[in-house]
């Protein structure tokens, strides 16, 4: 399971990534990734939303509230415009970080 | 929760809810989203054989403990938490201004009980009387409000969301409010010619408001050619006090298109 840190730093990429599937809100968010994860990235529920809130403060992404199918109302979200460019920086680093973690594990793999 | 047999999910929410409201750190529009959470995460759960209640208490502790929770959302609405502490700031100005009519009017009659009961000439001894019955009824009455408050939390807390819906309105009624006290307040001062009141000087640390009615009253005095020196002496005094009044009303607008209440 990664630590606290690791969880905290990979939220908003997390998030923007799966808002550029396609909208969604924050309860589906949080089963996604459980899913994707199969249970490895575990979110205290709640503390997903201070998280989106400030998201879109900082215009990454936009919300509205609308009724789903089961006409219950539900806040959904949308990545915006800085949100996409957001999430592309996001992938150049954390890509860099696993290119040279993976480099460095392959050399390792064959010294042992 | 008590007897498992009539447990009522959205009694429990409303509570749940209740719980949370108290706090200033959380907007209805938050509140609303964590309990559409909630029900989806019952919902699930109910759909996998648990009962509601079962459902509902993992669903809680799943969504996490209320002071962390707190503690993330006051991060992201620090303009409410610090309005939400302004306006209790005023109230306790605008529940100053009435506790101390009251204490004076005791006083007075304090006053006049000890002129009667004690020899006549012995007037330090009145007002000493007088003096003290008007502090300790302030006292009793800010511990009584004190009291009162603490437990009708419920009550305040849903009038200050109210309050926040409607910043025009609140403001006005407070502006309203307070000039009706500094009404009674004044007029209390003329009935008691006890001479324990302080004069009424410029310096008054309670009236916020009142103040504007003298800041008008001097730009009368500026229209005249000496009265310009009298002009910068009010924004001086009086500017920074105007200044909160608007600075409030501008937060509290800003907040309100920050939370729009959703029809449930």
């Amino acid at each position: 399971m990664p630590s606290k840190e690791l969880v905290a730093a990979s939220t908003i990429p997390l998030v923007l990534s799966i808002l550029g599937e396609k909208e969604s809100y924050g309860y589906e968010l949080i089963q996604r990734v459980n899913e994707l994860s199969g249970g490895a990235v575990q979110w205290s529920e709640g503390m997903l939303y201070p998280v989106l809130h400030w998201m879109e403060k900082e215009k990454l992404i936009e919300s509205e509230w609308r009724a789903a199918e089961s006409g219950r109302k539900r806040k959904y979200y949308r990545v915006r415009k800085e949100g996409r460019k957001a999430l592309q920086h996001e992938k150049e680093q954390w890509t860099a970080v696993h290119a040279t973690l993976t480099k460095l594990w392959k050399t390792q793999a064959h010294s042992i | 929760m008590e007897n498992s047999g009539s447990f009522d999910l959205n009694v429990a929410i409303a509570r749940w809810r209740q719980g949370l409201g108290a706090s200033s750190a959380f907007r209805r529009d938050n509140l609303d989203e964590l309990e559409s959470h909630l029900r989806d995460t019952v919902q699930t759960l109910t759909t996998k054989g648990l009962d509601e209640e079962e459902a509902f208490l993992i669903a809680v502790r799943r969504l996490g403990y209320a002071e962390p929770l707190e503690r993330e959302f006051a991060k992201v609405n620090s303009t409410q938490v610090w309005l939400v502490r302004a306006i209790w700031m005023l109230t306790g100005i605008l529940l100053l201004q009435v506790i101390m009519p009251v204490a004076r009017i005791a006083g007075f009659f304090a006053f006049v009980l000890a002129r009667n009961l004690l020899p006549q000439s012995q007037v330090h001894l009145h007002r000493s009387l007088a003096a003290l019955v008007i502090l300790g009824m302030a006292v009793a009455l800010v511990a009584g409000a004190w009291r009162l408050a603490l437990r009708r939390q419920k009550f305040l807390t849903e009038w200050t969301q109210r309050m926040l819906d409607r910043p025009w309105l609140a403001t006005f009624g407070l502006v309203v409010l307070v000039e009706a006290l500094h009404t009674l307040d004044a007029a209390t001062a003329r009935t008691s010619t006890l001479g324990l009141r302080p004069p009424r000087g410029d310096g008054s640390l309670l009236g916020v408001f009142p103040h504007v009615q003298r800041f008008i009253q001097s730009i009368e005095v500026w229209q005249r050619p000496f009265g310009s020196g009298a002009m910068l002496y009010s924004i001086i005094q009086y500017g920074p006090q105007l200044a909160l009044l608007v600075t409030l009303v501008v937060l509290m607008r800003r907040h309100r298109q920050q939370n729009p209440s959703i029809a449930s």
